[in-house]
């Protein structure tokens, strides 16, 4: 592999801290993959644990304890040893409370914390509260910082104030294959090689092959294609819209670019009703409206193939839950599904008792109110808004009428927080693949269970079971018990359909030719987590 | 009243102004659905919510935001944003310079081919008047998104000149101020021709009515050249109406910035603004409520100062 | 005026009232293959006019073909939903741009001509009084115009639509848009109101009158007034496109014509992309109708004092 060269790549938007712990933003993540590094990490293109700062770990008999030995001769950016007191460190700065830190939730199993000790310089013992079944991987997200450069500030209590966007980059230190060298706010951040980095690729060639990445602040998706034509940069940070692609297929044929293509994504676009009970009460419609039966039928009237062609211009697979086949060792192909069927939706809606009363197009129930409801969508995504419109087409076709209202972003998520909406059709970027770091969306008492959101106790029983059975999936650390417990929780999900999923895009990803071994995986950043193995195409010009 | 007391009134009232908008952009950020905590609350507890919106004092009466937001302005300390965890003095005063900078070449520009072409297509009917027109027309019916990606694209297809950024960020040698004019083309252009299109029919049409006034054909009487009577009598007579709108400019380009910025990757204060907006971090919207409120003061002060050296009635104050 | 000019804004007017009997399609009917196809050309022979179809070869790069062996008729004469004709090429969901752009137009140019005419009836009116009376009249109504300008537009939009229900009827947003425009616009009509007043009360006639003991509305209507007529005509056609354009930017927030109502503001807001502008400039069709509008509304509004152009252009 050629050594040297800066690669450009492209940042949507600008991090609002370089200090993880504080912040979760996705260019804030991009630039702490770059600079930092955690004890293990997920192989984003297998989807497996691997070893990193951590060059291996045992597991005590009851899964609690794991004991991981760090590797040997590690040192920071600026030369200082690396020692488990710093990991040691990391675990008290997540969970001082005064850092209120972002990770600090992530890194707790029924909400109690994990602990951290360091019997000697290269041994960690990590021991969870009880068993997990992901176990550690979910340090995965658990960037190690430097005690002798934040120890001052968590004893003084500024360290949620440490490693802002105005700190010098020369403060910053890590232990990722980049040093930041230059921050230039609204423009651009330049790393340069971290010259104590530890990894060597295979040759035995220490790694980065790069000298120095670039990430120009580009705050539009158009601006961003133009410059990758241009070759003003290599690569962008998202991948290609459905409508791009044609275009990115000419400029393949003309030799600028590479499309990689990175597989199924992982988060495809939700459609989902307002399951509250307390909604309901007063409304009339809530005796059809906020029944299985009713989203069953939606489910039957939607032509999958149909809206994947019209909505991703077929660069999708048709979806019937939420777990997508992008999702490698988690996605069941034998999910319940709801085929496409219009005249077994019609009958479902008749079984509700909807029937058309009069001349409209639209069904009435026994009281004549039509069958009509409300979906909020925010613009500015292509995928969504094109659904929408497929979905009120689709839905018309059994003589619903979907009324859609777009709000803009903040107003919608303060809706959907407070309960006040019919249904809404929007997408959200899931954390991890493994269901049992997402107990956010699947327990009833989860922040992320979109159509009723932090319940004091379930307000179903199809949710209590799903509690129940995802508690269970994510205490067991017998991964053929999990699987089979996470089927069962995808067949309660699929016959009570509380959201819906339709098609889950192919991740088309548009690469200079001169990028060398790009490895995709489906999520973001689909290229630069494996920024250290990254490399240019011969003799490297000065950009 | 003297030049420099005009001047002296006009800040005074400026400061004002800005304090103004910021506590009425505080006001409506209030009446908002959504607040900095609202973007990320899917990820968080209720509890953790609140403890956010604790800390961003979120959960105080307005009042006592309002009144702690000005003990912090006697220090010149305009709160810290939300949403880049720093003062947002300082993130304002990085931004706002590059954004006067575009804006600035901008309204020249648009002033140095608006009102000649104005005073062109105000006097002729020609072939080439006509051309200059339809051209206007064609900018003002695109809207300006379009039109700022259209030149990204040009910029793009012919490689003339760099399609976004404000310097390269070589760092190389490059004289960082001939590195900035480089870039500056392509959003100077895209903020300025829609205002230029704007000028150019203000001013053909006041130049056109000029014209028709008596005193023209009186000068081309006492035997005046036609020239020297549309540059010496009419042109003046037109420039009210023109003089009258750059106040309106100057806001238009504040707002034009937002989109330009975006497109042409500009690092101004309007991406910033937009940024804080979507983000409802409240006093970073304040903060560039007050600099684009400030902008607007000397922008329209700027406009007064040049239109009393060229009709000094202008200061003087009229009371009936 | 000539005739052409006239001839132009009825055939805009007519086509604006008759869409639904003009456009080819409904502006919501969608051809699922036909996502973002070219324009089709007519041909004309014995058999009367007749197009090739257009069959999809390539879903994702968007690629067709023409059948040269199939004729299929225009869809005035008869519809056929398998071969439809795209007169001005289809949109991204495969709907004719041209019915869009037909049905877009009472939308988008009523909304449009009712915020101009308030937004130059407010404008002129404030910066008039400004303009005379000078003083605190003057300054209050300059630093409100100026407090318009500045304040964050977004946060007024999000705020009012918050108030608002979630499902509007086209009347409620019509009629919420207009005064959002009206109230956003009037500082830049009266701001050049105002500073022509301002000039043209200098002058000899004005003061003459006002000596002479004329009423101060009588100054205003008969010398002020008029003196502002050429600037509010320009204002006109400035305005007139703005609105239109500045319907999509609301819509944005959610404040938007209601799902299914097309309008160009918004048609052109989602070709402002350099796929749709590369690869289906088509698309942008509605920017042509807006510039034939600016056209006819300069050409309208062209100023009284024109034959003197011409002359000083013929003896100079």
């Amino acid at each position: 592999m050629t050594r040297g060269g800066t690669l450009v790549a492209s940042l949507r938007s600008e991090p609002r801290s370089f200090n993880r712990l504080v912040s979760r933003d996705a260019a804030t993540e991009v630039v702490t993959l770059l600079t930092q590094a955690r004890l293990v990490r997920v192989n984003r293109a297998t989807q497996q644990l691997e070893p990193w700062l951590a060059e291996r770990w045992t597991t005590s008999s009851d899964s609690l304890v794991y004991t991981l030995v760090l590797r040997n001769g590690l040192r920071w950016s600026d030369g200082t040893s690396f020692t488990s007191a710093d990991v040691v460190f990391t675990f008290n700065a997540v969970f001082d409370p005064r850092t209120k830190s972002v990770l600090a939730s992530s890194l707790e199993v029924e909400g109690q914390a994990l602990t951290a000790t360091a019997p000697d310089d290269r041994t960690v013992v990590v021991t969870f509260p009880r068993p997990f079944g992901p176990g550690i991987r979910l340090l995965d997200n658990l960037v190690i910082l430097p005690k002798h450069r934040l120890e001052a500030a968590l004893t003084s209590g500024s360290f949620a104030q440490s490693w802002t966007p105005a700190t010098p980059p020369a403060d910053i230190v890590g232990m990722g294959p980049f040093v930041l060298s230059s921050y230039e706010p609204g423009q651009r951040l330049t790393f340069t090689r971290n010259p104590h980095y530890w990894r060597r690729d295979a040759a035995g060639e220490p790694l980065p092959y790069l000298d120095g990445v670039v990430f120009e602040i580009v705050p539009d998706q158009n601006a961003e294609l133009l410059r990758l034509q241009s070759g003003q940069i290599d690569m962008t940070q998202q991948q290609l819209r459905a409508e791009d692609y044609a275009m990115a297929r000419d400029l393949e044929r003309k030799g600028v670019l590479v499309m990689q293509e990175a597989g199924v994504g992982l988060d495809p676009d939700v459609f989902f009703f307002n399951l509250r009970p307390a909604v309901w009460a007063k409304d009339l419609r809530g005796t059809w409206l906020a029944t299985d039966g009713f989203r069953q039928a939606i489910s039957h009237a939607v032509d999958r193939e149909a809206y994947a062609n019209t909505v991703f211009l077929g660069a999708a697979v048709p979806v019937h839950g939420p777990v997508t086949p992008g999702n490698k060792e988690w996605f069941w192909p034998d999910v319940p599904r709801y085929q496409f069927d219009q005249a077994k939706a019609r009958a479902l809606l008749g079984g509700l008792g909807l029937a058309n009363r009069d001349d409209d197009p639209w069904l009435e129930d026994a009281s004549g109110t039509d069958a009509r409801f409300t979906m909020l969508v925010f613009k500015g995504n292509t995928s969504l808004e094109r659904g929408a419109q497929v979905l009120k087409e689709r839905l018309a076709a059994i003589g619903v009428d979907l009324q859609v209202a777009p709000l803009e972003q903040g107003a919608l998520i303060e809706r959907l927080l407070a309960g006040r909406f019919e249904s809404i059709f929007f997408n959200y970027a899931s954390s991890d693949i493994d269901p049992a770091m997402q107990r956010d969306f699947w327990l009833s008492s989860g922040s992320a269970h979109i159509w009723n959101i932090s319940q004091a106790s379930p307000a179903t029983s199809w949710e209590a079971q799903i509690d129940d059975l995802m508690t269970r999936q994510a205490a067991s650390v017998d991964s053929s018990e999990r699987v089979r417990l996470f089927r069962d929780v995808q067949r309660v999900f699929s016959e009570h359909l509380p959201a819906l999923y339709f098609a889950a895009p192919r991740i088309y990803l548009a690469v200079s030719t001169r990028v060398r071994n790009p490895s995709p995986g489906v999520n973001r950043p689909q290229l630069l987590w494996s920024a250290d193995t990254l490399a240019l195409a011969s003799a490297p010009t000065s950009r | 009243m003297t030049l420099a007391r005009f001047v002296v009134r006009r800040a005074v009232g400026g400061v004002v102004f800005a304090l103004v908008v910021a506590s009425l952009t505080l006001l409506l950020a209030r009446l908002v659905p959504g607040d900095a905590a609202t973007a990320e609350a899917l990820a968080m507890s209720p509890a953790e919510r609140a403890a956010v919106r604790a800390e961003l004092g979120l959960d105080q009466p307005l009042l006592t935001q309002y009144a702690h937001w000005l003990q912090g302005l006697a220090r010149f300390d305009l709160g810290q944003s939300s949403l880049f965890k720093r003062p947002v003095a300082d993130l304002v005063g990085e931004r706002a310079l590059n954004t006067a900078l575009l804006a600035t070449a901008a309204l020249v520009v648009a002033s140095l081919v608006g009102i000649p072409l104005g005073r062109f297509t105000g006097a002729s009917r020609g072939l080439l008047a006509r051309a200059v027109r339809a051209a206007s027309m064609a900018i003002l019916s695109m809207p300006p998104l379009l039109s700022a990606l259209l030149l990204v694209f040009i910029a793009a297809q012919t490689g003339w000149f760099p399609i976004g950024g404000m310097t390269s960020g070589r760092l190389d040698g490059t004289d960082w101020f001939i590195d900035v004019l480089r870039h500056l083309p392509v959003p100077v252009l895209a903020l300025a021709l829609p205002l230029a299109a704007t000028l150019e029919r203000v001013q053909a049409r006041a130049m056109a009515e000029a014209i028709g006034q008596p005193f023209v054909d009186a000068s081309r009487a006492r035997g005046l050249t036609r020239d020297r009577t549309l540059r010496v009598h009419a042109w003046p007579v037109s420039l009210a109406p023109v003089l009258g709108i750059y106040g309106v400019l100057v806001g238009a380009l504040f707002s034009g910035s937002f989109v330009v910025e975006i497109v042409t990757s500009w690092p101004g204060l309007g991406r910033l603004l937009f940024d804080a907006l979507r983000s409802r971090d409240v006093w970073l919207v304040a903060g560039c409520g007050a600099a684009g409120a400030v902008s607007l003061a000397v922008g329209t002060t700027v406009a007064d100062v040049l239109h009393a050296a060229l009709d000094p009635r202008m200061l003087e104050r009229r009371r009936r | 005026m000539t005739w052409r000019p006239l001839l132009l804004l009825i055939g805009l007017t007519l086509a604006a009232l008759l869409a639904p009997a003009l456009a080819p399609y409904g502006p919501a009917e969608r051809f699922g293959n036909h996502l973002h196809a070219p324009p089709m050309r007519v041909h004309l022979d014995g058999g009367g006019l007749y197009a090739y179809p257009l069959t999809l070869v390539d879903r994702l790069e968007q690629r067709f073909e023409m059948d040269p062996t199939r004729r299929t008729a225009l869809p005035w004469s008869s519809r056929d939903g398998a071969t439809p004709v795209f007169l001005l090429g289809a949109d991204s969901l495969g709907r004719d741009v041209l019915s869009r752009t037909l049905h877009g137009a009472r939308a988008s140019l009523g909304l449009a001509l009712v915020a101009t005419a308030g937004t130059l009836l407010l404008g002129a009116f404030l910066g008039l009084w400004a303009g005379y009376a000078g003083g605190l009249v003057e300054r209050v109504v300059v630093t409100v115009g100026d407090l318009l300008l500045v304040l964050p537009l977004l946060y007024v939009v999000v705020a009012l639509r918050a108030a608002l229900p979630l499902v509007l009827p086209l009347g409620t947003v019509v009629t919420a848009l207009a005064l959002i425009f009206v109230a956003l616009g009037w500082p830049r009509v009266a701001r050049g109101v105002r500073a022509i007043v301002r000039a043209e009360s200098e002058r000899e006639y004005v003061q003459a009158a006002v000596a002479l003991g004329a009423s101060h509305w009588r100054v205003m209507r008969r010398h002020l007034l008029p003196a502002c007529l050429g600037y509010l005509a320009v204002q006109t056609a400035l305005l007139v496109p703005m609105f239109v354009l500045a319907e999509a930017t609301l819509s944005y927030i959610g404040l938007g014509f209601p799902d299914g109502v097309p309008s160009w503001g918004t048609a052109l807001s989602d070709a402002a992309s350099v796929a749709a502008m590369t690869r289906a400039p088509w698309t942008l069709a509605p920017a042509a109708a807006v510039f034939l509008v600016v056209l006819v509304t300069n050409v309208l509004l062209e100023p009284a004092g024109h034959d003197a152009v011409a002359d000083v252009s013929r003896s100079g």
